[in-house]
């Protein structure tokens, strides 16, 4: 994995005029729902999640949360590390399990490592995008697809569910893992319903209740749950429950039933993914229903204003209600550098004074070294130069830290353990171990059990441990 | 279940009750977990507003600021709240944390009572009061260009507030006005709003100018009426408040450019006002479009004023274009406001439309149980939505309590206090005394005089010099902190100032890591 990040921090510059554009955006896909051809208007609606979503995701000066965040930084690392060592097990610190699965996964499904550093920055585009396009291509209601697709792209996350966590926009970046199962489990899910008889729901549940495999971060419980599938998915439950009484979808009902069931059980799973299929659920069922009172809208708008005549009367009622509530959704107005401190924290670059030393660590060390660094740089070790550390508690505290420290001081007073991992080099940086005696990073030159083999104008220093 | 119970109940005044209690239940909300006055260690707005407000209450006048001889803009609120207090310094920090209460409360009561006509039925006055005052914000607005209305207007600025509270009134009485007695009394009025927060009176008697335009050009037949009516009443006005409008021409020069005065460049201005309210801003132009057709005069009074604030939102783009849009969250907020009341009548109207075979009660009921979710009360986290909130957790420091205590208690109400400039803010806002400059006011007058003093002061040099230029600018009292002493650039010391013969060291408090309040009295020592 390498420094190099397609990210622009001053498209920050340009917020004003990219909200326009979307306004804009919104306005030219409600004419598309209105006069083209249905693909088209999918398409155009999957423009404008890609640009509420993107513009975020470009504007980021580094992947979100790397060296930021805990969870992201161990993600990125255990990939860096698996792909450098060939070994997906063991995490990118020594001795500890790799718990990033499903990346681990796709990395040994062949994805470049560097693509995966891009991928979770990309999530909140592919979370909208890719699921709307699936509802398209696969809901068996034909009739509505556009409708629920529509619905999903401009609706599926709103300030409510937002402001308790789990919002899917701003959600799917803190939720990596779930916001890449996602399009795969709705995907699932929309074709197991199409098993005929009275098995489509229960199989489509049984798809969304894969979603209890996956942990996420502080999962809503009791009463948060229950406001969260109710009162939080205003307006959209009540107008699917009227929905409910005159049309019946296994798709939905099954979405609806196993992102509950996922949110209702709470630390067993991750409330984020199960909310996200709930909403869908919800907005899929208001979708089978909303024929009619489209219908109505548009004939009424017709009414009112001739000139709006020609397209049929329920795609003019969808085209108004988008071009009516799209430019205030949530995907409109987000704001991530506000509302999320890591989002914020991202816009920062990440220092290309660390390129050279991790491209000497990458290049000129064996792949299975395992190096000591400070908190501050182990995981930059492990992200940019793809080898193992000893310790990196601001990421990942083990359970034998205190071994571990013990460890460290005796590597770095030259006198290495015989026991626990086998420590090959050590990175100082000017600043690093000052409470145990380094004064600078040069320091160590000449010591007994140190050979220098990398130093740099910023500072850096690579030592061999010889034992 | 207070919307349960109003079924049996059944009177618009219970529902009413349970809008004025979720008000009262957001403000204890906000205001249970505080240890100190909400954002007084961390808004310069509150304190500059407790330091007007102080400074009256210790038998000051009303019509100048904290910063000694300075004319003060809106001088009704520190009249009221130090005639609440009984001209008490000591009270005023008791009851200023109930004044937003009071303020929210209050504009939910004259919305309701205010807006007494044929048209307005009292279930819709109710969702008017319970729209306007807790779904004119949105959860996500806190990290917006103008931050949470509710929280802004009426926690922070209840001085602000008590414009909308008059609003109400204002228009109740203009749609009232029979003859000349009611265009005298409606235009003293307007007046008093200009006294109570005068860029409310600006917008209003905006409103008044579009209400007479509209009725004119819409050939209504009573429109030499209305003119007449909009016109005296801003006539009136302007004739009462001259001399206050003048004053504050003078005091407070607003007409210069300034870069700080333009729309930030992350604001996409047009859109804020507008679509971004979501729903209440589709609901509130339904409203809108109500009350036009209603067409009775205070229908059209309402809406011309809501449309006074949407004109004035988009001139601002020309403003900035000058580098002269101050005050923008000003009319955001009026926007916002008057909007969500508008939203309240096009709720009702859509719902006697939906259902109109069911019972007001219930109609209103309905309504009012399907806005819970986006109202304040479901979502407001002040922890997180309100940045005053964290600050305020804290009772307020020893360094800042202790030396204002013993101004407020030790020295004369009418002295004027000299020293650091910041520090000063607080000296006028807990220690109730006026002071030569503060940070974050308004330049006060002979400016330059009063830097000389404080150098004077602070370094030293000809005694009796400095003595006839406090004398001049009537400064008896210097607050000295490390920071005004590091401010000279020199290497000075406390004890210098101790030895100074016209300086009387009166208080002083000590804390960690060498820092100091000092108070001296100025002048020659006492034997």
């Amino acid at each position: 994995v390498t420094l190099e990040w397609f990210g622009s921090p001053e498209l920050l510059g340009f917020v004003a005029p990219w909200r326009y554009a979307l306004a804009a955006l919104a306005l030219l896909w409600a004419a598309a729902v209105a006069r083209a051809p249905r693909l088209a208007a999918v398409l155009a609606g999957v423009l404008y999640a890609i640009a509420a979503g993107g513009f975020w995701a470009k504007s980021l000066a580094r992947p979100y949360g790397l060296l930021e965040e805990a969870g992201a930084t161990r993600r990125a690392a255990e990939v860096s590390v698996a792909a450098a060592t060939g070994s997906a097990r063991e995490s990118f610190v020594v001795g500890e399990a790799a718990t990033s699965r499903v990346f681990l996964a796709l990395l040994e499904l062949g994805l470049a490592p560097d693509t995966l550093k891009l991928l979770p920055s990309a999530l909140p585009v592919l979370c909208l995008g890719a699921v709307g396009l699936i509802v398209f291509a696969l809901w068996s209601r034909r009739e509505a697809a556009l409708t629920g697709a529509s619905l999903w792209l401009a609706f599926a996350t709103s300030d409510l569910e937002a402001a308790r966590g789990l919002g899917v926009l701003p959600g799917a970046w803190s939720h990596p893992e779930s916001a890449l199962l996602l399009p795969a489990l709705v995907g699932f899910a929309l074709l197991l319903a199409r098993l005929p008889g009275r098995l489509g729901a229960p199989a489509a549940a049984l798809v969304g209740l894969l979603a209890l495999g996956l942990r996420g971060a502080g999962p809503p419980l009791g009463w948060d749950a229950v406001l969260l599938l109710t009162l939080d998915q205003m307006p959209w439950f009540l107008l699917a429950a009227l929905a409910a009484r005159h049309v019946s979808d296994p798709a939905s009902r099954g979405l609806l039933a196993g992102g509950g069931l996922v949110v209702a059980l709470g630390s067993i799973g991750d409330a984020w993914l199960g909310q996200a299929l709930f909403r869908l659920g919800l907005l899929l069922t208001v979708a089978t229903a909303s024929a009619e009172p489209l219908r109505r809208i548009g004939e009424r708008a017709t009414i009112a204003w001739p000139r709006l005549a020609g397209p049929a009367p329920e795609r003019l009622g969808l085209a108004l209600v988008l071009c009516t509530f799209v430019p205030s959704a949530f995907a409109t107005w987000w704001d991530p550098p506000r509302t999320d401190p890591v989002a914020r924290a991202s816009q920062e670059p990440i220092s290309p004074a660390l390129g050279p030393v991790m491209s000497f660590i990458r290049e000129q060390t064996p792949p299975d070294a395992v190096f000591l660094a400070s908190p501050d740089y182990a995981p930059a070790v492990s992200v940019f130069g793809g080898r193992r550390v000893l310790r990196a508690p601001s990421v990942l505290v083990t359970a034998d830290d205190g071994r571990r420290v013990r460890m460290e001081g005796a590597i770095l007073a030259g006198r290495p353990p015989g026991d626990g991992p086998r420590v090959g080099f050590v990175l100082l940086a000017p600043g690093d171990f000052k409470a145990r005696g380094i004064g600078r990073p040069e320091d160590l030159d000449g010591r007994p059990g140190f050979r220098a083999r990398y130093a740099d104008a910023a500072g850096y220093r690579v030592y061999e441990v010889v034992r | 279940l207070w919307l349960l119970l109003s079924l049996r109940v059944k009177r618009p005044g219970f529902l009413l009750a349970g809008v004025l209690l979720a008000i009262a239940w957001l403000w204890g909300a906000t205001h249970w977990p505080l240890q100190s006055l909400y954002g007084l260690l961390t808004s310069s707005d509150r304190v500059g507003n407790l330091a007007l407000v102080q400074v009256v209450a210790a038998g000051n006048s009303p019509l100048r600021t904290a910063q000694a001889g300075q004319l003060h803009f809106e001088p009704f609120w520190g009249l009221l709240v130090a005639t609440l207090s009984g001209f008490d310094p000591d009270r005023v920090l008791a009851i200023y944390p109930f004044l937003p209460l009071l303020a929210c409360l209050g504009f939910a009561l004259t919305l309701f009572f205010g807006l007494r006509a044929a048209g307005f039925s009292p279930w819709e006055r109710v969702l008017v009061a319970a729209f306007a005052t807790l779904l004119s914000s949105a959860p996500f607005e806190y990290a917006g260009t103008y931050r949470v209305p509710w929280a802004m207007t009426f926690l922070l600025k209840p001085n602000h507030a008590l414009g909308f509270v008059l609003l109400p009134l204002l228009l109740g009485a203009f749609a009232r006005i029979e003859g000349w007695r009611g265009r005298l009394g409606v235009g003293l009025l307007l007046h008093l709003l200009g006294w109570v927060f005068v860029i409310h009176m600006a917008f209003a008697a905006t409103g008044l100018v579009i209400f007479a335009a509209w009725s004119y050009w819409a050939r209504r037949e009573e429109r030499r009426r209305d003119v007449l009516d909009a016109l005296s009443v801003i006539g009136v006005n302007a004739v009462v408040v001259s001399p206050y409008v003048a004053m504050i021409l003078v005091g407070y020069p607003f007409l210069y450019a300034s870069p700080r005065a333009m729309i930030p460049p992350f604001s996409a201005h047009l859109l804020e006002a507008t679509v971004k309210q979501g729903a209440i801003f589709w609901l509130g132009l339904w409203g809108l479009r109500v009350l036009a057709r209603r067409g009775d005069r205070l229908s059209r009074a309402f809406v011309s004023q809501v449309a006074a604030g949407y004109v004035i939102w988009a001139s601002v783009l020309l403003l900035s274009a000058l580098q002269m849009a101050r005050e923008r969250d000003e009319i955001y907020y009026w926007v916002r406001f008057l909007t969500a009341a508008a939203a309240g009548i096009g709720a009702w109207d859509l719902a006697s439309r939906f259902a109109s075979s069911v019972a007001p009660l219930r109609r209103c009921a309905a309504v009012l149980a399907l806005a819970i979710p986006w109202s304040l009360p479901y979502w407001w986290d002040p922890l997180v939505m309100d940045s005053y909130v964290p600050g305020s957790l804290s009772p307020v420091p020893d360094r800042l309590r202790l030396p204002t205590d013993f101004i407020r208690s030790q020295i004369d109400p009418k002295a004027i206090v000299a020293g650091d400039r910041d520090y000063a803010r607080y000296v006028a806002a807990l220690g109730a005394r006026r002071v030569s400059l503060a940070d974050h006011f308004h330049a006060a007058p002979r400016y330059k005089d009063r830097v000389r003093l404080e150098e004077e002061l602070v370094r030293g040099g000809d005694a009796s010099a400095s003595l006839e230029l406090a004398r001049e600018l009537g400064v008896s009292y210097l607050v000295v902190t490390p920071r005004l002493l590091s401010s000279t650039g020199e290497a000075l010391r406390r004890a210098e100032l101790d030895a100074r013969p016209f300086l009387e060291r009166v208080f002083l408090w000590e804390g960690p890591e060498r820092d100091f309040v000092a108070v001296y009295r100025i002048g020659a020592r006492r034997p």
